[in-house]
């Protein structure tokens, strides 16, 4: 059998990307305004891992005019616009979401949430640290990995370009979408509130395939970043 | 009177110089920048510069993208009321410190205003406490 006709060959060749934006948030979203979260999945002792429940409830998008952007609360939403290029361009984004503003008006905006995640990145990768992890799921505290600016010999701070290496990933999860959550989740989460601690669940990163990346490029969006995920599949009897 | 009351340290020098408008529009800030009342929590402060049509705003001396990823309250942080001026000067220079776009660790954002806020050591201790650390 020719390999290179192979649906495997094909993903192999696909690249993927984690998506990260250095544009300022915009507004909030989420837990703190009103959002339903199902916890069946969720770690029983911090919550990382909640599923968004119905529509994303936001406050202060009303004025957005963005394609691609992401909320204080580490939710990206994308333009309707946005969203029928995709279509267009058969992007797969598996789920996307209505967004309401303050329980009520419907804003011209859809929020991605995949729902479907890759494994664990490989040791090997580079660009997040930990800290204050869950000690049940070890799936949140990620942090960017930085080197500290300095402001009197005008240095700003570098963020690690990130870096991520999967082994072994399945072809069958390539095929489903363009568009994945990271096994690992950014910041803190709490279950619970408490003193000034508020309800919220860690987010994870996006990754995100060549096509999803073409579509983004062609909206010539600023300050949208991509960094490559390196794959390393085993040996794999193909034909 | 504006001097004495700090509001230099706070960007309001420009503001002084437009009396007709703090008259008219910002008459609580006589009493709002006394040496207790400088810092107090967002909800509170961002309820005063209502009417100000930006000219003031409440700042989160933690901000809000840092205290959102740590799972803390963004409306009982503490905060302080700057001139719309000296709220971009000292956003921009945040930035430079935690670009946006990353996720920081409490330690990081501590270092990072340990240095935008060397002026204002009583910010440091407030973003500390909140912060737990």
């Amino acid at each position: 059998m020719d390999k290179s006709g192979s649906d495997l060959f094909r993903f192999i060749k696909m690249k993927y990307y984690v998506l990260t934006s250095k544009s300022a948030s915009k507004g909030e979203s989420g837990e703190s305004v009103g959002s339903q979260y199902d916890l069946r999945g969720a770690c029983k002792n911090c919550g990382t891992g909640a599923g968004l429940l119905g529509a994303l409830h936001s406050k202060g998008l009303r004025d957005v005019k963005s394609d691609l952007f992401y909320t204080l609360d580490g939710d990206l939403l994308i333009s309707k616009n946005l969203y029928s290029n995709f279509l267009n361009e058969g992007v797969v984004l598996n789920q996307i979401v209505e967004v309401f503003e303050n329980g009520e008006v419907q804003l011209p905006f859809y929020h991605i949430d995949p729902k479907i995640s890759f494994p664990k990145r490989s040791q090997q990768s580079q660009g997040l640290k930990v800290e204050s992890q869950c000690p049940i799921c070890k799936q949140n505290g990620y942090f960017n990995d930085v080197v500290m600016g300095d402001l009197e010999k005008g240095i700003p701070t570098h963020v690690k370009p990130l870096e991520f290496h999967y082994e072994g990933i399945d072809e069958n999860l390539l095929k489903q979408s363009d568009i994945f959550h990271t096994w690992e989740h950014m910041g803190l989460s709490n279950l619970k509130a408490e003193g000034n601690k508020v309800i919220r669940y860690a987010r994870p990163l996006l990754i995100v395939s060549e096509k999803f990346k073409r579509v983004i490029e062609s909206f010539k969006i600023k300050k949208i970043f991509f960094s490559e995920i390196i794959l390393h599949l085993h040996a794999v009897e193909l034909g | 009177m504006w001097k004495d009351l700090g509001l230099h340290f706070l960007g309001m020098k420009e503001m002084a110089n437009s009396p007709k408008v703090l008259k008219t529009e910002m008459p609580f800030l006589t009493t709002l920048f006394t040496p207790a009342g400088a810092i107090g929590a967002y909800s509170k402060l961002a309820q005063l510069t209502k009417g100000s049509k930006g000219l003031i705003q409440a700042h989160h001396i933690v901000e809000a993208r840092h205290l959102k990823v740590l799972g803390l309250s963004t409306t009982e942080a503490p905060a302080v009321i700057l001139s719309n001026t000296k709220h971009v000067e000292i956003t921009n220079t945040l930035r430079s410190l935690l670009p946006y776009g990353g996720t920081y660790t409490k330690a990081e954002i501590m270092a990072a205003y340990r240095q935008a806020y060397s002026a204002y050591p009583e910010w440091i201790k407030a973003a500390a406490t909140y912060l737990g650390l």
